[in-house]
């Protein structure tokens, strides 16, 4: 039950937010997503064991679409609840940095909650159509909050943002539909047993057979979500996103959305078909650390500020998609820590833009200076962003980075670890174009346009709600990591145990 | 001890944090309170020293941090130790740091951002406690790159000005470069042995689960990682550029902090490299020493004659541990720590009074105005020279034992680099202190500093002095205690060479004596023209050196400006070739589906009225997508599912 008040509640809060007048539909917004993370944090003391779906939380199965067996299931493990809790957190903080949306703000507030509930609804889901419906119904929102409330270029990315996603979603569907039809079961929790039976039995043959429609089914699959993380070369949607959406949209895009792509991979694609997934190990590597090098490279060549922090979310993405391909348990781990370490840090850095695109109106690295002079304040927020995504030891970008680069070394998988060396050319290139964006940002003589205390005040204090708890949390999980890994680690452990046997099975050990 | 080594380590950090927040409220904006928390760490640093020499040393205690590796595989821990080395490495840091906080009083006065700069030192010596009590190599690393983060705010703390700026990045990339080897140690290490805990890591070296071409690469990982850090051949292009920064910065970075912490690093993993790692250590070390030897005699800037001075000193360090003479090579890096810490005060003294004018050839007769700072930075000069009697003689003399017994070529090498030493040292103490005053103007203005500023010179020129009697490096850095032991029967070498009176300390102590006089001769004795025609010859060599043998314009045009051009590229490939792609796939889709006259405009703009009108109707946005191309998309992806479909049942039946 409490799992499913948590996923519709948002959509309580839209419903008021489109018959409230239209000052208070912020104060909805606000309260329904504070509201929901209270809610998700009683999932988290409810849930018991967290290393398998919690048995007194589960929601049904109950029949839903009965003549196509069709369930409605929600349940919720340890992987579930720490993303539960990261949406719930990074959409409060993108509530309140809503909170000057002057345009149709009920159609926005409604908007953002419609999407709220599509994000907690995919990570709770257990029946794949049920997944698919969240999934698409996540789409729609964000495509009207880009393509509405965007930038000057919103149209152009709103509509691309849309067909991309979609065509990774047909490719994911027809996969759904494939596996479906040959295991006749949609619950995600029966075709993973079914896949991890299989595994366990020595069998390099797919739940769809010896023949290559495996492969096929998994391909699909991996570039539908690999669209959503995104991972080379599927990532160019996201740029251009990012630049025309509003700032609280790309928190929620760079701090949520794309960690569904992550979430996909280790609940879905990976499970269903480990030794598929096992056999073209270098293809997702070779993908992965490129996005990571490359991502990092194109980052270093922009001048416009969000695109910058939208290719350098390409580049740390690319740690988690290395990191799940490694399949060892401390890879694994970090990949799922990256994903929640990035989802707040870059929710603080697409905050930090917005910031200065209030005052300045122009997001152009190359015209701005001095900043630190005039709003000091924000260039110590906005640094400690940067150095938290550079991989600074006691922030939680560092414990991402090095759990993926250690464990990805010590990689079962033959030959894998020369991949993981070549990522570490990213720590270099990412450290170059953070500390360059510093300098021309914040320091060196302050041009004077920018020296106008009163058109350039520094953080506000509804700016610092938003900041301050992501910094806060960004902190603490780089200081006590275990606080957050240990709610997801059990379930990583099995995930682990079934690729490990893959690996095996695929014949790629070392 | 562990309260004692706790306390030394966490003062500095509550110090940073209390100065950060609040340290322009505290009153004298916080810098006796700085003072005071590093005080307590000097305090607990010399305790701790005084049980080590009574030969008690503290095991390992560590705290669980986290289980990458699941339930079953070793946590990570972070662990503390105080043995010999550490004991003493604690006190140089503490003693150094402390004397640069007092000297800093002074020095700063009146700076804008006065507060915020005690705040920085006091993390940067919070970053290098932590190197130096760390007990595995990821609090090592964590406290490693704390040294960066807080090399990076103190060398660009003055960064609304350019330069600075550029010099705090510079250091922090370049050293960051050496990272990514120490990183790659880190994996190769956590692959095979599976904890990062020093102990575990020797256990495993010395009973063979730890060896081979794997041993080598995490070997060489760590000393990519410490030349970075120290400032080693080809990474060593930092260092200079890093006098950017305030003058008792640059001394804490040279004598007791940034700098050390890549010798202390190869000092403290000695027991893991291989020789083939120990050979290049040696000859790193020796290329080094007389590379940065040769640069020195051609700089101007006092701050940079210094600055190539530690280089090749550094350069020193590594070729001793290089060639195994471990004890040497730490006794030096003490010894080195307190007279560079004095010269580095000292030229800020100079600096200060000639109101921040470096270049020496405007400065001249400055020992009658300056007799505190002259007096002491001839003790300084006359110990890195290696005279007898003060403390630089009995480390240099130490390590040339070794390089003698080791590999006689380096030690030829560093018997050059010691006489270019005195040299260089000669001349720039010859050109800031004797003959006439060059400018008159500086000269008149110049002033002593105030008992802050004279305090620290005074001890530490008697630190210079005496640092290298008595037996404590004996005790503290006998190679036979501590972790060394247990790589002392595998790969590593130590050796303990005595000090070899009979060819050694002789050749020693003459090239001291010869550089010293050499230089005092050309540079006080000469007539400026016998001076020139003296250097005509030379003025290829002159050239080359003075322009630093050119490393920064190499790595510009070789480095730098292929990955900026590079990266340029992606970015240029990203928008027109993987972009372009799907841009074209996207046109193509939507004329293949004949929707080509249709401007995105209508659709969307159509989109967003309809937002606009639902928002007021309420709760009829759904009706409103079942115009325009969504819908279109929509029905684009259901006729796909359907074919798909379709197929496959028509298979199944």
């Amino acid at each position: 039950m409490l799992l499913t008040l948590t996923v519709f509640f948002p959509l309580l809060g839209a419903l008021l937010c489109l018959v409230a007048p239209a000052r208070f539909a912020r104060v909805v917004n606000v309260a329904t997503s504070a509201v929901v993370l209270l809610l998700t944090i009683a999932i988290w003391t409810q849930a018991g064991d967290l290393s398998t779906y919690s048995a007194n939380l589960e929601v049904g199965p109950v029949a839903w679409i009965k003549g196509f067996g069709i369930n409605f299931h929600l349940a919720v493990d340890g992987i579930g609840l720490s993303l539960l809790l990261l949406t719930a957190f990074v959409s409060l903080t993108a509530a309140i940095a809503s909170w000057k949306i002057e345009k149709s703000p009920r159609g926005y507030h409604a908007m953002f909650l419609l999407l709220l509930t599509g994000m907690l609804g995919v990570f709770v889901s257990m029946d794949l159509f049920l997944f698919y419906v969240f999934w698409e119904i996540m789409l729609l929102p964000m495509y009207f909050l880009i393509g509405v409330w965007g930038g000057p270029n919103r149209q152009y990315a709103a509509i691309k943002f849309f067909l991309y996603t979609l065509f990774g979603s047909v490719l994911l569907l027809a996969a759904i539909i494939l596996v479906v039809l040959k295991t006749g079961t949609w619950s995600i929790p029966e075709i993973t047993a079914q896949a991890s039976a299989l595994v366990a039995s020595g069998s390099a043959a797919t739940i769809l057979g010896a023949s290559g429609l495996g492969l096929a089914a998994f391909i699909g699959m991996f570039i539908g979500f690999a669209i959503k993380i995104p991972c080379f070369p599927f990532h160019t949607w996201l740029p251009d996103a990012h630049v025309e959406a509003p700032t609280p949209i790309s928190m929620i895009l760079a701090g949520v959305l794309l960690k569904m792509g992550g979430y996909g991979l280790i609940r879905i694609a990976y499970p269903f078909f480990p030794t598929a997934a096992a056999s073209i190990w270098w293809i997702i590597a070779l993908l992965a650390v490129i996005s990571i090098v490359y991502g990092a490279l194109v980052a270093m060549s922009q001048s416009d500020f969000k695109r910058l922090i939208a290719y350098s979310s390409v580049s740390h993405m690319g740690f988690v998609t290395l990191g799940l391909a490694a399949a060892t348990t401390q890879a694994v781990n970090g990949a799922m820590f990256m994903m929640l370490a990035h989802g707040t840090i870059s929710a603080m850095l697409f905050m930090i833009v917005g910031v200065i695109y209030d005052r300045a109106h122009h997001r152009d690295i190359d015209r701005f200076g001095g900043l630190a002079w005039t709003m000091p304040k924000y260039a110590v927020l906005a640094s400690f962003a940067f150095f938290a995504s550079l991989g600074l030891p006691g922030l939680s970008g560092f414990i991402a980075e090095i759990t993926v680069f250690v464990g990805s070394f010590a990689s079962q998988i033959d030959g894998f670890r020369w991949y993981a060396l070549f990522a570490l050319l990213g720590l270099v290139i990412t450290a170059g174009y953070y500390l360059i964006t510093l300098q021309k940002v914040f320091l060196g003589a302050t041009p004077e346009v920018y020296e106008d205390k009163k058109l350039f005040p520094d953080v506000t204090g509804r700016e610092l709600a938003v900041l301050l708890p992501l910094a806060a949390v960004t902190l603490v999980m780089g200081v006590a990591p275990s606080l957050a890994m240990d709610i997801y680690a059990g379930v990583v452990d099995g995930f682990q145990s079934t690729m490990q046997t893959a690996i095996e099975v695929a014949g790629v050990i070392r | 001890m562990l309260n004692l080594a706790l306390v030394c380590l966490f003062a500095p950090l509550f110090g940073f944090v209390v100065q950060y927040f609040l340290g322009k409220r505290l009153p004298r904006q916080g810098d006796l309170f700085t003072v005071a928390t590093l005080g307590a760490s000097l305090v607990c640093a010399i305790l701790l020293t005084i049980k080590a020499l009574g030969g008690e040393t503290m095991d390992p205690w560590s705290i669980e941090w986290f289980r990458p590796g699941g339930e079953g595989a070793p946590a990570w821990t972070l662990g503390v130790m105080v043995d010999g080395l550490t004991a003493v490495m604690l006190v140089v840091v503490t003693v150094v740091s402390f004397l640069v906080h007092v000297f800093s009083i002074g020095y700063m006065h009146g700076d804008a951002k006065y507060a915020n700069y005690f705040a920085w030192l006091q993390m940067f010596t919070f970053a290098m406690l932590t190197v130096v009590l760390a007990s595995d190599l990821m609090l090592l690393f964590i406290g490693w790159e704390l040294v960066g983060l807080s090399s990076y705010k103190l060398i660009g703390f003055w960064c609304e000005k350019k330069a600075p700026a550029n010099a705090g990045r510079k250091a922090f990339i370049t050293t960051r470069i050496g990272d990514v080897g120490l990183v790659l140690a880190l994996m190769v290490i956590a692959a095979v042995v599976g904890s990062f805990d020093f102990g575990k890591i020797a256990a495993a070296v010395q009973d063979g689960t730890f060896s081979g071409p794997w041993l080598t690469i995490a070997g060489l990982g760590v000393l990519a990682g410490a030349a970075g850090k120290s400032a080693q051949f080809g990474f060593h292009v930092w260092l200079p550029d890093a006098m950017e920064g305030p003058t008792p910065v640059s001394a804490l970075i040279h004598a007791a902090t940034m700098v050390a912490a890549g010798v202390y690093l190869v000092g403290r993993t000695m027991w893991m490299l291989t020789p083939e790692v120990l050979y290049v250590v040696a000859a790193l070390g020796a290329l080094t020493g007389i590379m940065a030897g040769f640069i020195a005699v051609a700089q101007n800037d006092i701050k940079k004659v210094l600055a190539y001075s530690t280089v090749s000193q550094l350069g020193y360090m590594f070729l001793g541990l290089g060639v195994g003479a471990w004890h040497a090579a730490l006794f030096h890096l003490a010894t080195h720590a307190f007279f560079k810490a004095l010269m580095f005060l000292g030229s800020g003294s100079v600096i200060h009074a000639c109101h921040h004018e470096q270049d020496m050839r405007k400065m001249g007769g400055l020992w009658k105005k300056l007799p505190v700072t002259g007096t002491t930075f001839l003790a300084g000069v006359l110990a890195i020279s290696g005279l007898p009697f003060f403390s630089g003689f009995y480390s240099k003399d130490a390590i040339l034992s070794g390089a003698y017994h080791r590999f006689p070529f380096l030690f030829w090498i560093g018997l050059a680099a010691a006489v270019l030493t005195a040299f260089y040292m000669m001349r720039l103490f010859v050109m800031t202190f004797l003959g006439k005053p060059r400018d008159q103007h500086i000269y008149d203005h110049a002033h002593e500093g105030g008992f802050s500023m004279q305090m620290p010179l005074v001890v530490l020129g008697i630190l210079a002095v005496i640092a290298g009697y008595g037996a404590w490096h004996e005790i503290l850095l006998a190679p036979d205690t501590g972790l060394v032991v247990a790589g002392h029967h595998t790969v590593g070498d130590i050796h303990h060479f005595e000090h070899d009176t009979a060819t050694v300390a002789p050749l020693a102590i003459a090239a001291g004596i010869g550089g010293l006089v050499i230089g005092w001769f050309v540079f006080s004795i000469l007539s400026a023209a016998r001076l020139a025609a003296l250097k005509r010859p030379l003025k290829g060599l002159e050239w080359a050196c003075s322009n630093k043998f050119f490393f920064d314009e190499f790595y510009r045009e070789a480095l730098l400006k292929p990955t900026y051009a590079f990266a340029a590229f992606c970015g240029w490939m990203d928008k027109t070739g993987v972009d372009g792609v799907v841009n074209a796939i996207g046109r193509g889709g939507l004329r293949l589906a004949g929707y080509s006259g249709v401007n995105d405009d209508v659709v969307v703009d159509g989109a967003v009225k309809g937002v606009g009108a639902t928002a007021l109707a309420g709760g009829g946005v759904f009706s409103r997508l079942q115009s325009g191309r969504v819908r279109f998309y929509l029905s684009v992806s259901v006729g796909i599912v359907a074919v798909i479909l379709v197929l496959l049942l028509k298979k199944s039946l």
